[in-house]
């Protein structure tokens, strides 16, 4: 069957994979998969956490702790788990409704923040569990049957927003290209601090406009010599697309910086779990009040 | 204690603009009451801004136990002008209203209240060489006119600007010292405010706020998310103050669906996790409250109630979330809704809200209000072995099991199935906002949905076994019921002992706990009685519906008070004696 990790649930192996054969979602999880495989991350030391939408099935088809939650949230369901378990590898996916749209201002702020998360975003351009609204990226003058007249804004521009807002992970991949795909979100989960990586991908079923072939012949991996460390040159490369031409869609890694992963700001978080309060600290709290 | 002598019973206020040192000079004189052992309880009655305005604190004392507010005050302390007139009509007779000036301008003598003038900036100025130490002054001749000892004050300034330096100190002592001999022996003898000094064991003082974070240290709390709101903020400012010490992580939120969302992901790791907030803060977390209901998390919210709709009086006192709290969200699903009564209550309440919330794996909802967050009131002893606590995840629901054998939402008698972190070895930790079979995964099978909301309601017989504490007070049936919820409590009690005490039969029935609700034991106190009179602080009388729903009774009356202000004794021993028959 199309699209089948290696490493599957157990009881997942009667889990129906619901995406439209053709679905940009399955490279992602292939990529995916082939990543858990080669950072030897045990089932044991991650969780997936998504939202709504299609790419919110997706930690039902691996092996994993999941919370499957609400449209737009997991990345505060995300961090919620980083701060009560900070020993466990969290994966935030989610679609391009749940990151850009519901869930904006989780994200402005997880960019902000620096938190020990990978966040994963599957990009399509629209909103294809509900059937076809336009979505934050999707190209100024979509038609649907919310917007008959073509929607009427530009298409979001998130990694030029994530460079604005101080995100030290910044990356664009494509479900059709998983090597480079599996490369990527390697080196998005072994990050320190917030990995964000931002995956176009075609829905076949809802956007006529972005399809395989159109991103075939425009995405280009980031030449050789392109420097990590540089912002200014991140930020032309972000700026290439969604921008003025749709000729080039640059994909790698756009930049990476190195700064305090926001759980050691927190002084309660030394290793591992922290430690509770006993009865005779108590005691003497309530005694404070004296 | 007071013997053959009248019970004390008098009330200090403290008015000005904002900004002008009101809550300094009202924490000061409340600590001075609580340090000599004497009851006290305080009620700041703020504007919603920073510089300005008319602010003030109640602090009524007595050397019984006290939990209201008392309509007049009897001793005044004036940091502005307008502060002198608007506040006359409520002094007792010859009460004393102690203000900025000469003591030639007071307007002395004239019918009610007696305004003593005390220079404050001038002997700010003279002696401690600012017009910052006015309050010190003002302080000194307040503790004069209480009738206590100026060293209690000179203790309490120490502690509070040692930190500034020696020079700072000595020049607060010395503007205190001569505010206190600036009142008259006279005035002092005549001010009709004696709370002498008692020497009695200091009591602990603490708010509502404070009490809710205490609470929750004891129940073990490891993740605080929550987003600035009055007046609910207090919470989280006692925690983050004890965060490092007590191992809580205290994460501000950008905004109030974060916060939810953040401790439901905090619970769903294992952390017992909290957010505080009001109202309107609520009202957005309410989808992931839902989310705690369909995937069984653990988590603990407190709703600090105020006014609205929308924002209304952020700074204000109300009780109107109630049937919100017990209806919000989509769909049914099962919750805990505790109304605690005064600060203790809502310790106990909120360690409780996180013991229960976790057995049950469903949301606990704590309300509180603003008169009982800001509120200081005394306790003599108050500690965390009443509080108790267990370890969630202590039973090992997967011992021994093969490996993905463990079926987090197992369809189980009770209703409440077993649960493990993720990191469990050999198993999987799933939770999910969809419907789902018993291993977490969704579906949309009809026979699978009916035995799941099933599974999920049927934890509600367990909950109720445990739950729903009621208080009656005097313990023995009347003729006239008087039933409330949260903090109008100690008004109601203290009106219903009043009017006892002229032979009107009247009794109290408080419901700190409120859902499950305890049918059996609230229609066994209704039978008993003839009169049911329901009193709380909203416009359509929500608890009265809720006993109706419950019970079919109406209530004969109901007084409601939804003014943003809270109840004194006196206004409900007139309320409550109109309707009682």
């Amino acid at each position: 069957m199309s699209g089948r990790p290696d490493r599957e649930s157990a009881p997942a192996d009667r889990v129906e994979r619901t995406w439209c054969p053709g679905c940009g979602n399955f490279g992602i999880l292939t990529a995916l998969a082939a990543a858990l495989r080669e950072l030897e991350l045990e089932p044991e030391r991650f969780a997936l956490v998504s939202g709504i939408g299609q790419a919110g099935k997706l930690p039902h088809y691996l092996d994993c702790n999941f919370l499957h939650g609400l449209h737009g949230r997991a990345l505060a369901h995300a961090h919620g788990a980083r701060l009560a378990d900070p020993g466990l590898t969290v994966i935030a996916v989610g679609g391009d409704g749940d990151m850009y749209g519901e869930g904006g201002n989780h994200l402005l702020h997880a960019f902000r923040r620096n938190p020990d998360i990978t966040c994963i975003v599957h990009n399509n351009g629209v909103y294809g569990l509900t059937k076809g609204q336009p979505a934050p990226t999707g190209a100024q003058g979509f038609v649907s049957r919310l917007t008959p007249h073509g929607t009427s804004a530009p298409a979001l521009n998130p990694l030029a927003a994530a460079l604005g807002a101080g995100a030290t992970f910044v990356a664009r991949g494509f479900a059709g290209a998983t090597e480079q795909l599996t490369v990527l979100i390697v080196a998005a989960v072994r990050h320190r601090g917030f990995g964000f990586l931002d995956v176009l991908q075609p829905c076949v079923s809802f956007n006529r406009v972005n399809t395989w072939d159109w991103y075939r012949e425009r995405v280009r991996p980031v030449e050789p010599g392109h420097d990590p460390a540089d912002l200014d040159a991140a930020f032309r490369l972000a700026l290439e697309w969604p921008g003025a031409s749709d000729e080039r869609i640059p994909t790698g890694i756009f930049y990476r910086a190195e700064r305090p992963v926001y759980e050691t700001g927190f002084p309660a978080l030394g290793h591992g779990r922290p430690a509770g309060a006993d009865r005779e600290k108590l005691r003497r709290l309530a005694e404070e009040f004296r | 204690m007071s013997s053959i002598a009248e019970v004390i019973d008098v009330t200090v206020t403290v008015a000005g603009e904002a900004g002008q040192g009101i809550r300094l000079a009202g924490e000061t004189l409340t600590r001075l009451f609580a340090r000599d052992g004497y009851h006290l309880f305080a009620y700041p009655d703020v504007m919603s801004r920073i510089r300005g305005g008319h602010n003030l604190t109640r602090i009524r004392v007595s050397d019984e136990p006290i939990a209201c507010i008392a309509a007049r005050s009897n001793l005044l302390l004036a940091l502005d002008e307008s502060s002198v007139e608007a506040h006359r009509a409520e002094m007792v007779p010859g009460g004393v209203i102690l203000a900025e000036g000469e003591p030639a301008d007071g307007a002395a003598g004239q019918a009610g209240a007696r305004v003593a003038r005390v220079p404050f900036m001038r002997l700010a100025e003279e002696l401690g060489g600012a017009k910052l130490y006015s309050s010190a002054v003002a302080l000194g001749a307040m503790t004069a006119l209480a009738g206590q000892p100026l060293k209690s004050l000179e203790v309490l300034l120490r502690q509070a600007f040692e930190r500034k330096g020696r020079e700072v100190v000595r020049a607060n002592l010395k503007c205190a010292r001569a505010g206190f001999k600036a009142v008259g022996r006279e005035l002092r003898q005549e001010c009709p405010c004696r709370v002498p000094g008692l020497g009695g064991r200091p009591k602990l003082l603490l708010n509502g706020s404070e009490a809710v974070g205490y609470g929750a240290l004891c129940a073990g709390v490891r993740l605080y998310a929550g987003y600035p709101m009055s007046p609910a903020t207090g919470v989280m400012e006692y925690l983050a103050a004890r965060q490092a010490e007590f191992g809580l992580v205290m994460e501000q939120a950008e905004d109030e669906i974060a916060a939810i969302n953040v401790a439901l992901g905090a619970s769903w790791a294992g952390a017992r996790a909290m957010t505080a907030t009001s109202g309107g803060g609520f009202a957005l977390m309410v989808e992931g409250l839902g989310l705690a209901g369909m995937a069984e998390l653990p988590v603990v919210v407190v709703i600090a109630q105020r006014p609205g709709p929308a924002t209304g009086f952020p700074t204000r006192q109300e009780q109107a979330e109630l049937l919100y709290a017990l209806s919000a969200s989509q769909d049914e699903f099962p919750r805990f809704v505790f109304a605690p009564g005064d600060n203790e209550q809502a310790a106990y309440a909120t360690c409780r809200a996180f013991e229960l919330a976790a057995r049950y794996q469903v949301p606990a909802i704590v309300l509180t209000d603003q008169q009982l967050a800001d509120s200081f009131r005394t306790v003599d002893d108050f500690g965390p072995d009443r509080l108790a606590r267990s370890d969630d995840f202590a039973d090992d629901p997967a011992a021994g099991m093969a490996r993905h054998a463990f079926r987090r939402y197992a369809l189980t008698a009770s209703g409440v199935s077993p649960r493990v972190r993720p990191g469990y070895p050999g198993q999987r930790a799933r939770a999910i906002g969809s419907e789902h079979d018993e291993d977490g995964f969704s579906t949309e099978n009809a026979g699978n949905r009916r035995r799941m909301q099933a599974k999920r309601l049927r934890k509600a017989a367990g909950m109720a076994e445990e739950f729903g504490e009621v208080a009656d007070w005097p313990g023995e049936p009347a003729k006239t019921l008087v039933a409330c919820f949260g903090s109008t409590q100690g008004a109601v009690r203290e009106a219903a002992a009043a009017l006892r005490q002229d032979r009107v039969p009247v009794g109290m029935l408080h419901l700190p706990e409120l859902w499950p609700f305890p049918f059996a034991r609230v229609e066994a106190r209704l039978a008993a009685c003839r009169r049911l009179v329901t009193v709380e602080q909203n416009s359509t009388g929500q608890l009265g519906r809720l006993i109706r729903r419950a019970t079919r009774r109406r209530p004969d009356a109901e007084i409601l008070k939804y003014d943003g202000r809270p109840f004194s004794g006196a206004e409900l021993v007139e309320r409550i004696g109109e309707v009682a028959g």
